[in-house]
């Protein structure tokens, strides 16, 4: 057993699910993150900030990684360290929110969407990595720089991407587009970044202590309840407000 | 930031408030108290409000020159005593003239363009016919505005607020093409099939609708200024096409 090169064999259908779940966060974070840019300065504006970020860091990023670490099948038991896990979501969210808080700010400028889409794919970056990081196995993980530079650079390009979309262009059909592009922005990284981890076991027989990924079901299941119901939400307001302005 | 008080007297109290109240607060201030009441055959509205200094005379500009506004005050609030703001800001506007009649028609046509949108420009060549000869061009320009603020509001509001040449490719030229076929050449919009053209209602440029449209469009925003639409180039005066171009009011 020791030193032998560990696979990730992956389940098609949660793989799938990781990427549609990517896709609902991101649209939920861009239909918020727009309003950005009209919200009047103060408080206003920094809860708008606040509940794009946090549906972009944990719902299109955060939940959709740890759906597809649950799709990544293993012959070990895996557990996540609860300090790490935990910093991995706010790692994803406070980005996040800097990116849009950028983008969203003042006149649009080719500079803020730079700026902004380099925030949120750090932050897709970073948050895949410390997630990595709080794995608890019988095992190491060392990674190819080399496609962790790739993987960085896809969800960089890809963020400043689906950012351009969702703030220049006016409708629904550009903001699908958006969050499309966004979710290959956030899977993108995650299975180019796990293309760059070679998992070799270490031969020791530590036992798992932290999370099973099976417990991170109920946490996943809320984030996407929560996500469709904020869809929601923000649908049925935004037609009434739009039927009620007078011309 | 400065504390300012608004008195501003209209003839109707309906949507008097929220369409004020978003004006300031898209010029970055703060709804402090509002007040209304009866003054004449119309009703006063008060607003105190607070904000940025700089932001203050195109505030004023836009507050005034609101189609609903008939005259128009301001004053700083400075500790006890209220100060007089001078130039734009202490403007006010004169009484409604009986010129300014053309303007009830244009209220009534409006509801009719709202309800039939995105299918209002024969309601406007039908319109253009009845309004007298010398109201025409600011009547049809003053419609046009009003529909184009809001289309604004309703489908371009939301997102990150652009440059101009940025806003009419994003904004204008989707929401024009919402009422004709239309295309950007060189900064400028390019109508090929105006239906106000060959009417036999106009003796130069015929397109002040759109014209309106393009203004209340680029305008509703306010972040960039106030701008001015321009008639190049028009069928009604032989031109292939009407062309609108774009210069900012200083």
């Amino acid at each position: 057993m020791n030193g032998h090169m560990i696979h990730c064999e992956l389940d098609p259908l949660l793989a799938a699910l990781s990427y549609v779940v990517s896709v609902l966060g991101s649209f939920t974070a861009l239909q918020l993150a727009i309003a950005i840019p009209v919200a009047p300065a103060g408080t206003v504006r920094t809860k708008a900030i606040l509940a794009a970020g946090a549906a972009m860091g944990g719902g299109a990023i955060w939940a959709m990684h740890f759906i597809a670490m649950v799709a990544c099948k293993m012959p070990m038991a895996v557990t996540y360290d609860i300090g790490l896990t935990a910093l991995s979501a706010v790692i994803a969210i406070v980005s996040c929110m800097a990116g849009l808080a950028i983008v969203g700010n003042g006149v649009f400028t080719p500079l803020k969407l730079a700026g902004g889409g380099l925030l949120m794919g750090v932050g897709v970056a970073g948050m895949h990595y410390t997630g990595m990081a709080a794995m608890q196995m019988p095992a190491t993980i060392a990674y190819d720089m080399n496609i962790v530079a790739i993987s960085v650079a896809i969800a960089v390009v890809a963020s400043i991407a689906a950012l351009w979309l969702a703030f220049k262009m006016r409708g629904t059909l550009p903001m699908f587009a958006s969050a499309l592009i966004m979710g290959v922005a956030v899977s993108g990284m995650h299975y180019t970044g796990m293309e760059a981890a070679q998992i070799q076991h270490d031969g020791s027989n530590a036992v798992a202590t932290g999370i099973a990924s099976g417990d991170f079901g109920l946490a996943i299941f809320l984030i996407v309840a929560l996500l469709l119901g904020v869809v929601l939400m923000i649908t049925l307001k935004r037609q009434q407000q739009r039927a009620q302005i007078q011309i | 930031m400065i504390d300012v008080e608004f008195r501003i007297t209209a003839e109707r109290r309906e949507g008097l408030l929220l369409e004020l109240g978003r004006i300031v607060m898209n010029c970055g201030y703060t709804l402090l108290r509002p007040r209304t009441s009866a003054a004449g055959d119309g009703v006063l509205l008060t607003l105190a409000v607070r904000g940025p200094e700089r932001n203050l005379p195109t505030l004023s500009e836009r507050l005034s020159a609101h189609p609903l506004a008939q005259s128009f005050e301001s004053s700083v609030l400075g500790g006890k005593a209220s100060v007089a703001v001078p130039a734009v800001a202490a403007r006010t506007r004169q009484p409604a003239r009986a010129d300014d009649a053309y303007r009830r028609e244009v209220e009534a046509l409006l509801p009719e363009l709202a309800r039939h949108f995105p299918k209002v420009l024969p309601l406007v060549v039908g319109f253009e016919r009845e309004i007298s000869p010398e109201h025409l061009e600011e009547a049809s320009r003053y419609a046009g505005t009003r529909l184009g603020a809001w289309m604004f509001k309703r489908d371009y509001a939301l997102g990150a607020r652009m440059n101009l040449a940025d806003s009419v490719r994003q904004i204008a030229l989707p929401a024009m093409r919402s009422l004709r076929a239309c295309e950007l050449a060189d900064g400028a919009l390019v109508v090929k099939d105006s239906p106000f053209c060959g009417t036999g209602l106009h003796h130069g440029s015929s397109c002040h609708f759109l014209r309106g449209c393009l203004e209340g469009l680029l305008n509703e925003p306010g972040h960039l200024g106030k701008f001015d639409v321009e008639e190049t180039a028009c069928r009604n005066l032989g031109a292939a096409q009407c062309t609108f171009t774009f210069t900012p009011v200083d």
